[in-house]
């Protein structure tokens, strides 16, 4: 999986995220910078982001049981994935969301 | 056995994990309690503390209530952090601002100077004005730009709208302009007035001046006639010679005030401390014979010195002084008075009062014949008379030539009568400083 060729992800449907970030905390700049890119570059128009800053939108936040910012949170295609941190390391992400490549 | 073993290891590998769940139900429902209000965590042999009541609480509401943009960038412009003030300025959903590239909003023709900007404030800051634009609509901004390096690998920026200042730049140019041209039409209406007074001055003097000449010739020639031919008038005749050069007289009388009036702007000015006592004294010495005649009283002490033009003054006063003694009571001796004092210009409640904060007031009371408040204004108006000239002699040039002077002087004159009572004139002259 060389970076430099950017695979194209094998996705049925359409992967719907939620990342939830706190602010300007560094860390969730480095987050929305870093999926942004991730979805851009291997995703196409598969996907629908939808950021959420916690501070400006706590009553989002309460839908969860506990949120820890930044999150990125797969709702569908099921089944729900939970991933958490500044995503800076792609490969991992694209894992964690299960995303398999040609 | 083994699988006994095996079943015994699994229940004891069951518990521990229940226990292990155990513990971070318990942690959560301790966070969720609000019961902590830090963590730390060991990475790398060294303790980070995370606090959760965060110390940067009043930083976080204080940019996100802030009445400015604030935008967070990175090194390509991506938003990574906008306040509420920000996409709401964009009229735009949180959503649809955060994790886009900030030059979707710039302006076709700003996005050169906002490269540059942001160029230069990777090393530092940079600040600049650059336009918006959101749909149809353009919105010029000021924006200012940080570099939050090495902490952060991103820029921050703060956004002006300066679409209300734009407008009242606007407004205020525009108001400027209006003035200008007020002003402009003022000056042109001002240089008209001054030519057409000019016109007028010398229009009465060459008009007064060339009225005399053939007034001189009917008065000589009456006067040949009168004392050569006089035996063989009849009395009639003689009445009607008499008459003429009566008439002459009074044209005379005229011209020469109306000469005086015109000369009354035109002639020398020169301002000089002049002591009002010492030029009463004067003004009673040259109408010695009326004041005389009619045993007037003229009291007065202690008025000031002011600068003014000593002649026109005088002139000024011994039209008042005459005046009063002309317009007097049959059978009661003239009385008049003159008294000077200070006055605050708010307590005038003039409307041609202003510039200067405060007036010299002087009065000339006198108690005579008065006249009806209504003629105030109309007796300084040139050749305005309110009696026949067989009551009381006049040119209708006297009063008007008063006003002149106080114009001359800045100041101004008032008059308030009672009929039989009196009237008194009120000279206004500004207070100078040094």
């Amino acid at each position: 999986m060389a970076k430099k060729a950017k695979p194209k992800a094998t996705v049925q449907e359409k992967l719907i995220l939620q990342l939830y970030v706190s602010g300007m905390s560094p860390k969730s700049m480095e987050a929305i910078e870093n999926i942004k890119r991730l979805c851009e570059e291997h995703l196409a128009d598969m996907f629908e982001l939808e950021i959420i800053d916690i501070y400006k939108h706590p009553e989002q936040a309460s839908q969860q049981q506990i949120i820890f910012s930044p999150s990125l949170i797969k709702k569908l295609p099921l089944p729900k994935r939970i991933l958490i941190g500044n995503f800076s390391d792609t490969e991992k992400v694209i894992r964690g969301l299960g995303i398999t490549f040609k | 056995m083994a699988t006994r073993q095996s079943t015994e290891q699994l229940l004891q590998r069951i518990e521990e994990l229940e226990n292990r769940l155990a513990e971070s139900e318990q942690l959560i429902e301790a966070i969720k309690a609000g019961e902590v209000d830090a963590f730390a965590v060991n990475t790398n042999d060294a303790s980070e503390i995370y606090t959760l009541q965060s110390g940067d609480y009043a930083y976080r509401v204080l940019i996100e209530k802030f009445g400015e943009g604030a935008v967070n960038l990175t090194e390509d412009g991506l938003i990574v952090y906008t306040n509420t003030y920000f996409y709401e300025l964009l009229r735009l959903p949180y959503e649809k601002v955060v994790g886009t590239s900030f030059k979707d909003f710039v302006h076709r023709e700003s996005l050169e100077t906002f490269d540059a900007l942001l160029q230069r404030s990777l090393n530092g800051s940079a600040k600049g004005e650059i336009n918006l634009k959101v749909g149809n609509k353009i919105i010029p901004a000021y924006v200012s730009l940080t570099s939050l390096q090495p902490r952060l690998a991103t820029v921050g920026m703060i956004v002006t709208d300066l679409t209300d200042k734009k407008q009242s730049d606007r407004y205020i140019e525009s108001a400027a302009l209006n003035l200008k041209r007020a002003n402009q039409q003022l000056e042109s209406k001002n240089h008209e007035l001054e030519q057409s007074n000019t016109e007028l001055a010398s229009f009465s003097y060459v008009a007064s001046h060339d009225l005399q000449e053939p007034l001189r010739k009917i008065q000589t020639f009456s006067n040949r006639i009168l004392e050569k031919e006089k035996e063989k008038f009849s009395e009639k005749t003689l009445d009607y010679f008499q008459r003429i050069t009566a008439a002459a007289l009074r044209m005379q009388t005229l011209i020469e005030a109306l000469l005086n009036y015109s000369r009354t702007d035109t002639a020398d000015v020169v301002f000089k401390q002049t002591d009002l006592n010492a030029l009463v004294d004067d003004v009673k010495q040259n109408l010695r014979d009326v004041i005389e005649e009619k045993s007037a009283v003229i009291e007065y002490a202690n008025l000031p010195t002011l600068k003014v033009v000593p002649h026109q003054f005088n002139q000024l006063f011994t039209n008042l002084v005459s005046n009063a003694i002309k317009y007097s009571k049959p059978n009661t001796k003239p009385v008049i008075k003159i008294t000077a004092e200070v006055v605050p210009v708010d307590e005038m409640q003039l409307e041609d009062a202003y510039a200067h904060d405060s007036y010299w007031k002087i009065s000339i009371a006198d108690n005579g014949i008065g006249f009806e408040p209504q003629y105030e204004h109309r007796i300084f108006e040139l050749f305005q008379r309110l009696h026949s000239k067989a009551e009381y002699q006049g040119t209708g040039i006297g009063l008007a030539i008063c006003k002149k002077i106080m114009q001359n002087h800045r100041g101004f004159i008032k008059a308030t009568g009672v009929p039989d009572v009196g009237a008194t004139f009120h000279l206004y002259l500004p207070v100078t400083k040094g």
